[in-house]
C-alpha cells in the first residue's frame, strides 16, 4: 500500500463525508469508521499512511520537508484551501512571499492589512495549484502522482486559468461525488511498486548517510575469500547511490515492473559468485548468503528463473542484502527497515509443529523429483548428506522445477539453513538463531515475518 | 566432314542468330539497358521533387539545392551508364577476349572464326551461348552483366547523395532503416503514394524506436508529423481526419522538445489551420499558433524568409479575428512587413510568398501554375536574370497586402465599438452573477434551520419561519435580478404589517447565528468555542487556541460545544424582544448590544419583500461581525438602527484583530462586493472600515424607501 498526503481544509467541516468518498474503498473502512473530527481522523489516517494537511501553509511545509515528502507517493490536492491554521504567527510568514511574488500583496502598503486579505482571498481558490506547481516544478515530484479533487465543479475554471496563464497542461480535476476519484485513490492505494520503490530509496539513502558519519560500516567483504581490495567501503556507498536509478519513478505495467524487479535482484547478488567463504564468514549471515548465492546463480544462468517477483520478495531480498552487507550501528535506520519488514510479510507466530511438518514435506517434496537428472548430478542428489538448497540448485540446473517454482525456494533454503531435523525426523532448531542475541535478531526477525507464505504450496 | 558441308552449316548457323527473332530479343535488351538506367535518373528526380511536397522549409532548401543539381546528374548517370555498356559490348568481348576464346575453342576440338567459336553438334552447327552480340544476339550474360552494372553504380549513387546534402535522417545509425526509409521514399513516388506512406510510417516509427534520444530522433518525429498531416487533411474525400491530426500535434510538441528546429514553426502553422478543426485546442489554437509564431520570430537564428512567413501568418490568422487588440495587432505585423535592403531577402520572401499562396493551387493540381511559381521561387540571382519578374512577385505581395489591410482597418472600428457594449453588458451580467451568488448564499440560512429542526426536533413554527423568509428572499431576488430599476418602488409599496426594524434585527441575528453554530461552520467558529470551553471551566483558563485547535480530546469537545449551541440557539424565541437572545449571547458567546431608534415606527409586512431585504443585507453584515469578533476582547458586539435626516442608519460595530479577520474566518471575499452591488441598487450606501481594532460597517438606506415618503 501506498503513502499518502492529502491536502484538504473541510471547509464545511465534512470530516468523515470527504474521507470516506476518498478513501473509503482504499481502505475497505465503512463511512461510519471514520472519524468526524480533525484530529481524530488525522490519527485514523496516518495509521494507515495518509498524512493529512489541513490548510495550505501545512501543505507547504510538508512538501518542502525533505524527510517528510520522502515519506509519501502520492499526492491529493484540494483546489480551494484556508491557508493557515489556527496559530496564524507561525503559517503567516510563509504564505507571505506567496502572496508578494503573485497576489499583488505589498508589505509597505498604507493599508497593508487590506492588501494582505485581498491576495489572500485570491491565493485560497488556487491555493492547490501553488503546491502543484511547486511539487512538480520546484521538486520534481512525478505529475502522475498527483490527484486533484475539489468541491465542485466552480472551482474548476479559476484552476484552468491559472494552469493556462502558466501554459502548462492541466492536469484532470475530479469532484469529491465523482465515483471515479474512489477507484483512483484505491488503485494508487495498492500502488506496491511504488511503496517498496520509496522504502528501498530511503534505506538507500540513509544507509549512505549512516555510512558517511560511520555509524554503518561495508562489511560485504566478509563473506567472501580475498576481496578486501575490491570490496571497500567506498564500494559500499557506490553501490547504494547506483540502485535507486535501478528502479524507475514511472513505470508502465506490470510486465515492465517485473522486469524491473528481476534486474535490482540481478544487481543485489551479483557479487555472490564462488569466491563466497561460508567457512570464513560469520554465522549469523550465513543463512542470508546461502540464499543470496543461489538467486545469483539462478538468474545469471536461467533467463525465465525469478521473473515472477512481486513487491513482498524484492523487499525479502533486499532486506538480506542489507543485513549481509551492512553492519549497522544507529537506531535511526530501524524504522525504515521496520517499514521494509512489513512489505515482507506481517509479524507472525511460528508454530514450531508446523513449522517441523513443512521443513519434513519439502524435503520429501524435493526428493521426489531426482528421477530425471543426470546420472552425474543423481550421486550427489541422493546423498544423504546433500543439503537442501544444493538439491534445489541440482534440479534448477537440470531445468526439474515447474516455471515460477523457484519463487518458493528462495524462502523455503532460508528455513533450512536455521533449522535442521535430528535422527527421529523432529526439528532441532539451531538454538542460536531464535535466540535473544543481538547478532542474531536480523534472522529472528525474518522469519517471523515470512514463516506464513514460505511453504504455501 | 566435308569443307562445303561445313561451310553450308556455318551459313545455317549465322541465319540462325540473325534472325526476326533474335533481332528483337536484342532490341529488347539494348532498350531495356538503356530505359534501366533512365529510370533510375527519373526516380532520383523524383526523390527529391518529392520532399518538396511536404510543404517544409527544410525540404524546400533542400529541392533548391538539387534543382540546379538534377539535370546534369541524370545527364552524368545517363552517360556513364551507356559508356559501360558499350565498353562490355565493343572492347570486353571482342578484341581483348579473343585470343583466350580462340585457345579454349581449339581445347574444346571447336570451329573459331569472325570472333565466333562455332560449336558442331551431329549435323547441326551453333554459336557458343556466350558469344552472342550485345546489340543484335539474344539475351545472355551480357543481360545480367548490364543489370548488375546498372544495380552497382545506380544504388550506391542513390544512396549517397542524400547523405551529402545532410537530410539528417538519412544519416541513421540504423544502416537497414535507412534503406527502408529510403526506399519507401521512391516509392511514394506518385505511384502507390498510400502504400508507400505506410512504409514510411513504419520506417519513421521503427526509427523513433531504435533511436536514441538525439536530433535524428527528433527529426523521425518530424517527417512521420508532416506525413500524419499530408494523410489527416487527404484522407477520405478531404474530409479531415481527427485522429490524424492530434497525432501530428503530438508528434511535432515531441520534436519541439527533442529539439527540432522547424518543428515550432510548423505547430504554429498547424494550429493556425486546423485551430476549428481541433475540437481540444479550439478556443486556444489561434492564439496558440500565434504565439509559437512569435517565438520563431523572436530567436537570432531564425532565417529572414522564415519570420516573414511567420508574419504573414500570424496576421492573416488574427484578421479572421472580431477582437480589436488582435486586430491592431495584425495591423502592425502587417506594416512591419517592409521589403527590406538586401536582394536575397527580398527574393526568399517572394518565393516563400509564391509558395504560400500556392498550397490551393497544389491540391487542385494545377500543373501548370505550379511550375511557373515555382520557377519563380528557385530563382537564383546567380544565375537568372529574372529580377522583373520578382518584382512583379513583390508587387503582388504588397498589393494583396494592403487590401487586408484595408480591410483590417475597418474590422476595427466596428470591433472597438462592439468591444464597448461588450464590456458594458459583461459588467451588469457580472455584478447580476455575484447578486444570485449571494442569494443562493443566503438561502444556507434557513435551509440550515430546516436541517436542525428536521433532525431535531420538528418544530412547526421553524419549518414555517424559514419558508417565509426564502418566500421573501426569492421574491427581493426575482426584483433584483430582473427589474433593478423597479426595486425602489416594489419596497415603497411594503408599508402596512407587523414587521419591525428591530424585530428585523433579531431575526437576521438569530438566522446568522443559526448558520454559524451548524457544523458546517465549525472551524470559523473556533474561537468563540475556545472562548465558551475556557469561561465555562471546561478547559483550563491557560489552554492555547492552537492546543484546542489541533488535540484530541478538545476537537470532541469543540463538536459537543457546537451541538449543545446550536440547538440552544434554535429553541430561543425572539417574539417578546432581545431580552433572551442577549442574555443567552452575553452567557455563551459574547456580549452583545442592539440599540434601535424608530423614531418614524416604519412598519412593513412580516416575511415580506421588505423585510426579505433587510435580513440579506443584516445577515451578511451580521455573520461577518460575529465570524470575525476577537473573543479575547471585552468590547461588546454593537447593533444600531438610528434614522438621521434624509437616511436611515444601520451599523454594526464590533471588537477587532488582525488575527481575527484572517485565517480560516475569512470567507469567499464576496460578501462586501455583494452589499455594495445591492445598495447601490437601493441607492443607498454601504461604507466598511474593517481594519482597525473596532471594525464597523456603515450602512445607509434612503428615508423614502422604507417609509415610504421623505420625513
Amino acid at each position: 500500500m501506498s503513502a499518502f498526503l492529502w491536502v484538504e481544509d473541510f471547509e464545511g467541516g465534512q470530516y468523515r463525508e470527504f474521507a470516506f468518498k476518498l478513501f473509503g474503498e482504499a481502505l475497505g473502512i465503512p463511512a461510519h469508521d471514520f472519524s468526524d473530527t480533525e484530529t481524530g481522523l488525522k490519527q485514523l489516517l496516518k495509521k494507515n499512511d495518509i498524512y493529512l494537511a489541513t490548510n495550505f501553509a501545512d501543505g507547504l511545509r510538508f512538501i518542502n520537508d525533505e524527510s517528510e515528502r520522502k515519506r509519501i507517493d502520492y499526492v491529493v490536492l484540494d483546489i480551494d484551501l484556508a491557508l493557515m491554521g489556527p496559530d496564524i504567527s507561525d503559517d503567516e510568514p510563509l504564505i507571505r512571499p506567496v502572496l508578494e511574488s503573485w497576489y499583488n500583496y505589498k508589505p509597505a502598503d498604507a493599508n497593508e492589512e487590506e492588501s494582505f486579505n485581498r491576495a489572500c482571498d485570491e491565493l485560497k481558490r488556487v491555493a492547490g495549484y501553488h503546491l502543484y506547481v511547486d511539487l512538480v516544478v520546484n521538486l520534481r515530484f512525478p505529475r502522475d502522482r498527483i490527484l486533484f479533487c475539489s468541491n465542485h465543479g466552480g472551482y474548476l475554471k479559476a484552476i484552468q486559468d491559472s494552469f493556462n496563464g502558466a501554459k502548462i497542461k492541466p492536469p484532470a480535476v475530479l469532484t469529491k461525488s465523482d465515483p471515479a476519484l474512489s477507484h483512483e485513490v484505491s488503485a494508487f492505494y495498492a500502488d506496491e511498486y511504488s511503496h517498496v520503490r520509496r522504502i528501498i530509496l530511503a534505506i538507500c539513502d540513509e544507509l549512505s548517510d549512516a555510512l558517511r558519519f560511520k555509524q554503518a560500516e561495508f562489511t560485504m567483504a566478509k563473506v567472501f575469500k580475498n576481496s578486501e581490495d575490491t570490496l571497500k567501503a567506498t564500494d559500499g556507498a557506490y553501490f547504494l547511490g547506483v540502485l535507486p536509478h535501478l528502479l524507475p519513478a514511472y513505470l508502465n505495467d506490470d510486465t515492465e515492473i517485473r522486469l524491473v524487479y528481476r534486474q535490482l535482484v540481478r544487481a543485489l547478488t551479483q557479487e555472490f559468485v564462488d569466491k563466497v567463504d561460508y567457512e570464513g564468514m560469520p554465522k549469523n549471515k550465513k543463512p542470508f548468503v546461502r540464499v543470496l548465492h543461489t538467486i545469483r546463480n539462478w538468474t545469471s544462468h536461467d533467463s525465465r528463473a525469478l521473473n515472477n517477483l512481486d513487491a513482498s520478495d524484492v523487499a525479502y531480498i533486499f532486506y538480506l542484502f542489507i543485513q549481509t552487507g551492512f553492519s549497522i550501528k544507529t537506531t535511526v535506520i530501524e524504522s525504515v527497515l521496520g517499514d521494509l519488514l512489513n512489505i515482507i510479510g506481517r509479524h507472525g507466530e511460528i508454530d514450531h509443529e508446523l513449522l517441523n511438518r513443512a521443513i519434513i514435506n519439502s524435503i520429501e517434496d524435493v526428493s521426489q523429483r531426482g528421477d530425471a537428472l543426470s546420472d552425474e548430478a543423481k550421486s550427489i542428489f541422493y546423498q544423504e548428506r546433500t543439503p537442501f538448497g544444493l538439491k534445489v540448485n541440482l534440479l534448477s540446473q537440470n531445468s526439474c522445477l515447474f516455471p515460477g517454482e523457484q519463487k518458493k525456494f528462495i524462502y523455503q533454503i532460508f528455513w533450512h539453513n536455521i533449522v535442521t531435523l535430528n535422527d527421529t525426523n523432529s526439528l532441532s532448531p539451531q538454538s542460536t538463531f531464535f535466540s535473544n542475541d543481538g547478532a542474531y535478531a536480523a534472522i529472528k526477525q525474518l522469519s517471523h515475518r515470512i514463516f506464513n507464505k514460505s511453504f504455501v504450496v | 566432314m566435308s569443307n562445303k558441308n561445313k561451310i553450308f552449316k556455318i551459313k545455317n548457323a549465322i541465319n540462325h542468330v540473325t534472325n526476326d527473332k533474335t533481332k528483337i530479343y536484342g532490341f529488347i535488351n539494348t532498350i531495356f539497358a538503356f530505359g534501366f538506367s533512365y529510370l533510375l535518373a527519373v526516380l532520383l528526380y523524383y526523390v527529391l521533387n518529392s520532399y518538396r511536397d511536404y510543404g517544409s522549409i527544410e525540404a524546400e532548401e533542400v529541392f533548391k539545392r538539387f534543382n540546379d543539381l538534377d539535370w546534369y546528374l541524370i545527364l552524368a548517370y545517363f552517360a556513364v551508364s551507356i559508356l559501360i555498356s558499350l565498353f562490355i559490348e565493343l572492347f570486353a568481348y571482342r578484341p581483348f577476349m579473343r585470343p583466350i576464346r580462340r585457345a579454349i575453342a581449339k581445347k574444346n576440338g571447336d570451329h573459331f572464326k569472325y570472333g565466333m567459336t562455332y560449336i558442331y553438334d551431329g549435323d547441326q552447327c551453333r554459336f557458343s551461348s556466350s558469344d552472342t552480340f550485345g546489340w543484335g544476339g539474344g539475351k545472355t550474360d551480357l543481360e545480367y552483366i548490364n543489370y548488375i552494372s546498372m544495380i552497382l553504380i545506380g544504388f550506391p549513387f542513390l544512396i549517397l547523395i542524400p547523405i551529402e546534402h545532410k537530410i539528417q535522417y538519412l544519416r541513421s545509425r540504423q544502416y537497414f532503416t535507412k534503406i527502408f526509409f529510403f526506399l519507401a521514399v521512391q516509392l511514394r513516388l506518385a505511384i502507390f503514394p498510400k502504400n508507400a506512406d505506410l512504409l514510411m510510417f513504419k520506417a519513421c516509427e521503427k526509427m523513433i524506436l531504435v533511436q536514441e534520444s538525439d536530433i535524428n530522433y527528433g527529426k523521425s518525429r518530424y517527417y512521420l508529423a508532416l506525413m500524419t498531416e499530408k494523410i489527416g487533411r487527404n484522407r477520405f474525400n478531404a474530409q479531415v481526419d481527427q485522429d490524424m491530426l492530434t497525432r501530428t500535434q503530438e508528434l511535432l510538441i515531441e520534436a519541439i522538445d527533442l529539439g527540432v528546429e522547424n518543428a515550432e514553426f510548423q505547430l504554429g502553422m498547424f494550429y493556425l489551420q486546423y485551430a476549428s478543426t481541433l475540437a481540444d485546442r479550439s478556443v486556444n489554437g489561434n492564439k496558440e499558433g500565434v504565439r509559437l509564431l512569435q517565438n520563431v520570430i523572436s530567436k537570432p537564428s531564425s532565417n529572414l524568409g522564415t519570420c516573414n512567413m511567420c508574419r504573414i501568418a500570424i496576421a492573416k490568422s488574427l484578421s479572421d479575428s472580431e477582437d480589436a487588440d488582435e486586430l491592431e495587432y495584425a495591423i502592425k505585423i502587417l506594416d512591419d512587413f517592409d521589403i527590406g535592403n538586401k536582394e536575397t531577402a527580398k527574393l526568399e520572401r517572394s518565393g516563400l510568398f509564391v509558395r504560400d499562396c500556392l498550397k490551393d493551387r497544389r491540391e487542385k493540381n494545377d500543373a501548370a501554375f505550379i511550375k511557373e511559381a515555382f520557377r519563380l521561387t528557385m530563382i537564383n540571382p546567380m544565375k537568372h536574370d529574372s529580377i522583373p519578374l520578382d518584382k512583379r512577385m513583390i508587387n503582388a505581395d504588397y498589393t494583396s497586402l494592403n487590401d487586408i489591410k484595408t480591410k483590417l482597418n475597418l474590422k476595427l472600428a466596428n470591433a472597438r465599438e462592439i468591444e464597448l457594449i461588450k464590456t458594458l453588458e459583461a459588467e451588469k451580467r457580472k455584478a447580476t452573477e455575484n447578486l444570485m451568488a449571494m442569494f443562493s448564499h443566503k438561502f444556507r440560512g434557513p435551509v440550515d434551520s430546516i436541517i436542525f429542526n428536521t433532525q431535531h426536533k420538528h418544530d412547526e413554527r421553524i419549518y414555517l419561519d424559514a419558508a417565509r423568509t426564502m418566500t421573501g428572499l426569492l421574491e427581493v431576488f426575482s426584483i433584483v435580478s430582473t427589474e433593478p430599476e423597479n426595486l425602489a418602488e416594489a419596497m415603497r409599496n411594503d408599508l402596512g404589517g407587523s414587521g419591525s426594524p428591530e424585530k428585523t434585527i433579531l431575526r437576521s441575528l438569530k438566522l446568522a447565528l443559526m448558520q454559524l453554530l451548524s457544523q458546517r461552520n465549525i472551524k470559523r467558529m473556533s474561537r468563540h468555542y475556545w472562548r465558551h470551553a475556557r469561561r465555562g471551566g471546561l478547559v483550563p483558563e491557560n489552554v492555547s487556541f492552537k492546543d484546542w485547535a489541533t488535540q484530541s480530546e478538545t476537537t470532541v469537545l469543540e463538536k459537543e460545544i457546537q451541538e449543545k449551541l446550536e440547538m440552544a440557539v434554535s429553541a430561543l424565541s425572539i417574539e417578546n424582544g432581545a431580552v433572551e437572545l442577549l442574555a443567552w449571547l452575553q452567557s455563551n458567546l459574547f456580549a452583545t448590544t442592539i440599540e434601535v431608534a424608530d423614531d418614524s415606527q416604519i412598519r412593513f409586512a412580516e416575511y415580506g419583500r421588505k423585510e426579505a431585504l433587510l435580513i440579506t443585507i443584516m445577515t451578511e453584515v451580521l455573520v461577518n461581525a460575529i465570524k470575525h469578533t476577537d473573543v479575547t476582547s471585552s468590547q461588546p458586539l454593537s447593533i444600531s438602527w438610528k434614522e438621521e435626516d434624509q437616511a436611515l442608519v444601520f451599523e454594526c460595530t464590533n471588537p477587532s484583530s488582525r488575527e481575527s479577520r484572517s485565517g480560516v474566518s475569512r470567507g469567499s471575499g464576496k460578501g462586501h462586493l455583494f452589499l455594495k452591488t445591492l445598495l447601490d441598487k437601493m441607492q443607498g450606501e454601504f461604507k466598511p472600515d474593517v481594519y482597525r481594532d473596532l471594525s464597523s460597517v456603515h450602512i445607509t438606506m434612503p428615508y423614502d424607501l422604507l417609509k415610504g415618503a421623505a420625513k
